[in-house]
């Protein structure tokens, strides 16, 4: 069977998540659409907490916020802090051998 | 062992494992990055931004935003996963009302120097620069008729913004850039030449021989207490300068011409000592330049050279006699003479390179070396005024060697003389 009935807890999350505005397929003529910014869901109670933290902290809105600590998080992933390439190791070495140190 | 590696090299300020690295960045993403807002930035703050990206300035990872600027205004200190940190002088970078209105938080920014991209900010602050305040607390005293304080106020930028930076590699084309060594070099330095203790000395003019004493003296010390094996390093400043101090280039040519002729301690090292540990000073002399901008901002500019050090790795620092230090334009001083050493009595936050104080030096006749003042009371010292030396140097003379090593006076003559005659050539 292709489908099946949701439960009861699938359709308190589905109600929990419903998008407030109909939903509509993207039109990718709009303008709004072409921008380089996608929507991405998160849980409300997340949302009203990351509120919270946002009120007087500077952000200007949760977006701003949720933007920062994801770019944060992924320059972490990517390994930005404190490795070096086997090519900066290179020239380190190399600068070391031409002031005579090596 | 990893234990052994870390009495070798002091740990990395702020309390993290590893040095900040936020030189990431390719051509590609330069190139990138240019569609992005800009700010433009001084030379003085890209330094600060390179040093912040190669680890000097670790544990930062940007300029600082507002929490920290004001940490470091209120308590001399900056807070890592609640721990205080010593931090004397805020990491800033100034913003015109333009730009600020550009730097929305959480976005990115790209930075730009005369129009060439370099790197990108995350922005976390942007926030009101207070250049009054700034300058009251960095130089403990309101009035602005004085080297350090003309840096800042004499900046039309009013605001300033932090976040995190990512750059691209700096290509250095001065003639002395083979000789500066980020924090990953000097740190491989130490761990090569397999030194148990490293001790720098800070400087921003040629040497006179009683200024050489100073590392001599510091390396001695540590040497006398331990025995261990010392690595002893010249650490001049390459960075932005006021204007009439010695251009970098001519500095570090004197510098080489002490190194590269080992005169170092020549008639003044203690020869037994460092036969007894088996050690030698000039085999373990190292020329390293840092490239950061000074700030004219004596105790407080010390702490934060004491800072660098550490993330460089070495193990000591040596404060002399007013270290930093630039007075009021009436010549009247702003601190005390060893205001510099007592202010790692009272610092605001954890510091683990352990300094050593010097005072005064001089050439003494009776002992026919230099030594420190305090240790050859109603001795006679050969002493001449620095206009004097200034002005057999424009002449092409050499001063008395007791004062000023020939290496040195020789490149100073020439670089004095060549400047007299452009001088003269302007009218």
């Amino acid at each position: 069977m292709l489908s099946r009935r949701m439960n009861d807890r699938e359709r308190a999350i589905t109600r929990h998540h419903e998008p407030t505005r109909p939903f509509r397929l993207p039109d990718r003529q709009d303008p709004a659409v072409r921008e380089s910014k996608v929507t991405v869901k998160i849980p409300r109670p997340l949302f009203r907490r990351v509120q919270q933290v946002v009120d007087g902290s500077g952000f200007n809105s949760p977006t701003d916020f949720i933007v920062y600590v994801l770019r944060d998080l992924m320059g972490k992933a990517e390994g930005n802090h404190g490795e070096f390439t086997q090519e900066e190791l290179d020239d380190v070495k190399r600068k070391l051998k031409n002031l005579g140190y090596l | 062992m990893t234990v052994t590696t870390l009495s070798r090299v002091s740990p990395v300020h702020g309390g993290l494992k590893a040095l900040v690295h936020r030189i990431t960045g390719g051509s590609a993403d330069a190139a990138a990055w240019a569609k992005l807002p800009a700010v433009d930035v001084n030379d003085n703050d890209r330094t600060s931004l390179y040093r912040i990206g190669d680890g000097t300035l670790s544990p930062l990872t940007g300029p600082m935003g507002k929490s920290d600027y004001r940490s470091v205004l209120d308590k001399s200190a900056i807070f890592r996963e609640g721990k205080a940190w010593a931090w004397t002088i805020p990491i800033i970078l100034p913003v015109t009302d333009a730009e600020a209105a550009k730097c929305k938080v959480g976005s990115e920014v790209a930075l730009a120097f005369e129009g060439k991209v370099f790197g990108k900010l995350l922005v976390d602050s942007v926030y009101e620069w207070d250049q009054k305040e700034f300058v009251r607390v960095v130089y403990g005293t309101d009035r602005l008729d004085h080297p350090g304080a003309r840096l800042w106020t004499g900046d039309p930028r009013k605001k300033l913004v932090g976040g995190e930076v990512t750059l691209v590699p700096f290509v250095d084309a001065r003639p002395f850039a083979g000789r500066i060594l980020s924090p990953l070099g000097t740190r491989a330095l130490l761990d090569k030449k397999g030194y148990e203790q490293s001790v720098a000395f800070q400087t921003r003019n040629p040497l006179h021989r009683a200024h050489e004493y100073a590392l001599i003296y510091g390396a001695e010390k540590i040497l006398r207490e331990t025995g261990k094996k010392t690595g002893v390093v010249l650490n001049p400043l390459v960075g932005q300068l006021k204007g009439d101090d010695v251009p970098a280039d001519v500095r570090m040519q004197t510098y080489e011409a002490l190194v590269d002729g080992r005169f170092l301690g020549q008639g003044d090292m203690d020869e037994a000592l460092w036969k007894k540990h088996r050690q030698n000073l000039n085999d373990q002399l190292h020329l390293i330049g840092l490239d950061i901008r000074m700030y004219y901002g004596g105790p407080k500019e010390a702490a934060m050279h004491a800072i660098y050090r550490q993330n460089l790795g070495f193990t000591h620092f040596i404060i002399g006699r007013k270290h930093a230090d630039a007075p009021f334009d009436d010549k009247s001083p702003i601190w005390g003479d060893f205001d510099a050493q007592e202010i790692f009595q009272h610092l605001g936050g954890g510091l683990s390179i352990r300094t050593v104080n010097v005072g005064f030096a001089a050439y003494f006749e009776q002992i026919g070396r230099v030594g420190l003042v305090e240790e050859n009371p109603g001795k006679t010292q050969v002493s001449i005024s620095g206009t004097k030396i200034r002005e057999l140097l424009g002449k092409g003379e050499l001063p008395d060697a007791r004062v000023m090593r020939p290496s040195t006076a020789k490149v100073l003559a020439a670089y004095y003389q060549r400047a007299d005659e452009q001088k003269q050539a302007k009218g």
